[in-house]
């Protein structure tokens, strides 16, 4: 347990250091992005609550909407995965993928190693949300705002904690959880019509996996891949410096049974939205 | 002695297909495309004792990369049985995994955005290694390739000579048993490619590893390889030692003529040798047996002032081999 608590923090040290590399890149998307697009959203809602001089919009309060706005990006962004796989694209497209695989480790060391780099990426989007949500949520508390309550206490003492022990020891648990949180909370039940914006990109998002799955199902495809199975299963072959991916018999049948689930939720997902 | 490697009747096909020139047949490719294989590896049979370094080489496309990453486990064999430390390689266990470590020369094995030092920080954790005596390896490995002092500098700002030298050690760091060595000086300056060499031919002397080792440099084979592999389209041409493959191949000596003054006309002396006008000497390659008879043939037309002869090298034989081929 000792070896792989070090191993794994080893790996979440090396992300952040590499993210830290680029101080200009990581100054602009740790702190101004969020900041800038935070600030514009804000305003917004406050400028539609002031237009509407109600104190709620379709029973949720100006807070909600503001806690919304604030922590949707940061848990919008390092719950969809879609960076894993630009990063998996990279290491078989360059090769580097060989100094991984021949190390004696899963591949799943490296998703933590990513995970960190991302997570650290968000810190802006997440120290934002915590300023945010300590002020207004201790607001809403004393008013009685249940909804209020809810969020404070779930997103800074459950998500975020949540994600902090995941990004270090369970990765993979982590991008699970995080999908499913932005399904429940933002898409499902909390979210009012009014964000459409939200619920099209995630639409879009889905109606992408969903035939990248179908595709894949002969071909396979490396989100999917990433999402389901344990990387070791696949196996990397750059004869000209280009990967071409295959399977391992015994386990591709297995595998494809997992992209084949995943097609089925992306699909009922679909039908949800719809 | 026992073997650390076993490969029997191994096969390795790649499938790619081919298209045409333009847009269309790039559209036609969607529904048909035209499959081909290429063998890259065919009935190949090698077995290697522990503590041996062998000499890989081949032509470009010649199933050298394809060989070492067989043997390391990056790709499966298409067919055949491969053993290495006893295990097989493409299931990846741990434990060989730990006992093994692969360098090839035009791919970063380490970090690319860091320094070297939190490379090795890593690697210590991956391998779980002793931080005080790994950190002492890494110092005195350094010292030795004369690096110290770009140990701290993010690997994406250092040489090609620096970048392999720091490569090196981290392959080092866990004391392999088995190290697989795809062209690792490619694209250095003599300088450090010999110090490279020297560094690895003091480290075989006393680690004592397996090494399969693949170079264009046939220096680097002569200086370091206790066996010779030649390996073309694939299959196995030679296999054994250094010394047995030079006196098997070379039936030739080179002989240099060096004339008293320029040769004044363009001279025919044999079928194979003519004098061209202007010319101040001579280089030959010639069987031993005609040595005599040709510098005889060239005194009646020219006046000599010195006469060399000597060995075709081993580096030269191999290109001559491979060129055949």
């Amino acid at each position: 347990m000792r070896q792989f608590i070090k191993r794994n923090l080893a790996f979440a040290k090396l992300g952040i250091q590499t993210n830290l590399e680029y101080r200009f890149n990581f100054f602009i998307d740790a702190a101004v992005q969020p900041a800038i697009t935070g600030m514009i959203e804000i305003f917004l809602w406050l400028a539609l609550f002031s237009a509407v001089k109600s104190d709620t919009l379709n029973g949720f309060s100006k807070e909600s909407y503001l806690a919304y706005v604030i922590w949707s990006s940061f848990i919008g962004r390092v719950a969809i995965s879609w960076m894993y796989e630009h990063l998996m694209m990279e290491e078989i497209e360059t090769g580097s993928i060989n100094a991984i695989i021949l190390r004696p480790m899963t591949f799943k060391s490296v998703a933590r190693l990513q995970t960190g780099s991302i997570f650290l990426l968000h810190i802006g989007s997440a120290v934002r949300g915590f300023v945010f949500q300590i002020a207004y949520g201790f607001k809403s508390l004393s008013s009685g705002n249940s909804i209020g309550i809810l969020l404070f206490d779930f997103y800074p003492c459950d998500e975020l904690s949540n994600g902090v022990f995941c990004v270090f020891l369970k990765s993979r648990a982590f991008i699970h959880v995080g999908e499913k949180l932005y399904d429940l909370y933002y898409v499902g039940r909390i979210v009012p019509t009014g964000f459409a914006a939200r619920i099209l990109e995630k639409l879009v998002s889905e109606i992408t996996i969903f035939i990248r799955c179908l595709y894949s199902r002969g071909l396979h495809h490396r989100t999917c891949r990433y999402r389901h199975g344990d990387a070791r299963i696949y196996q990397h072959d750059d004869r000209s410096d280009r990967g071409t991916n295959y399977f391992i018999p015994s386990v591709e049948k297995r595998f494809r049974e997992l992209q084949w689930h995943r097609c089925l939720e992306s699909t009922s997902d679909f039908f949800q939205y719809c | 002695m026992s073997n650390a490697i076993e490969v029997k009747n191994l096969n390795r096909v790649y499938y790619s297909y081919q298209k045409s020139v333009g847009l269309m047949s790039s559209i036609q490719g969607l529904w048909n495309r035209r499959h081909i294989e290429k063998a890259a590896l065919s009935d190949i049979n090698l077995t290697i004792p522990a503590g041996q370094v062998i000499g890989l080489v081949g032509s470009n496309g010649a199933g050298k990369t394809t060989l070492i990453k067989t043997l390391s486990g990056l790709i499966p064999a298409t067919s055949g049985d491969v053993k290495v430390l006893g295990y097989n390689p493409f299931e990846r266990k741990n434990e060989f995994l730990r006992d093994i470590s692969v360098l090839l020369g035009q791919k970063n094995q380490l970090w690319w955005d860091i320094a070297p030092v939190d490379s090795y920080q890593l690697l210590m954790n991956i391998y779980d290694l002793d931080v005080n005596k790994t950190q002492k390896k890494v110092k005195e490995l350094a010292d030795i390739l004369n690096c110290t002092h770009v140990l701290e500098t993010q690997l994406r700002r250092l040489s090609l000579g620096e970048r392999m030298k720091m490569e090196i050690i981290g392959s080092l760091l866990h004391d392999p048993k088995i190290l697989f060595l795809d062209e690792p000086t490619i694209g250095l300056d003599i300088v450090a490619q010999t110090s490279i060499r020297n560094f690895l031919s003091d480290y075989v002397k006393e680690k004592k590893p397996t090494i399969i080792l693949t170079s264009h440099y046939m220096d680097d084979i002569s200086k370091l390889a206790d066996r010779l592999v030649i390996i073309s389209k694939g299959k196995i041409f030679y296999d054994g030692s250094i010394d047995k493959f030079t006196q098997k191949s070379v039936q030739k000596k080179r002989l240099k003529v060096i004339f008293e003054s320029p040769v004044k006309e363009n001279v025919h002396i044999s079928e194979d040798i003519n004098l061209i006008a202007g010319a101040k000497a001579l280089d030959l390659e010639v069987e031993p047996s005609r040595i005599a008879d040709t510098i005889t043939r060239i005194s009646q037309k020219e006046a000599i002032q010195d006469i060399y002869t000597e060995e075709i090298d081993f580096e030269e034989t191999i290109r001559e081999f491979l060129k055949r081929e």
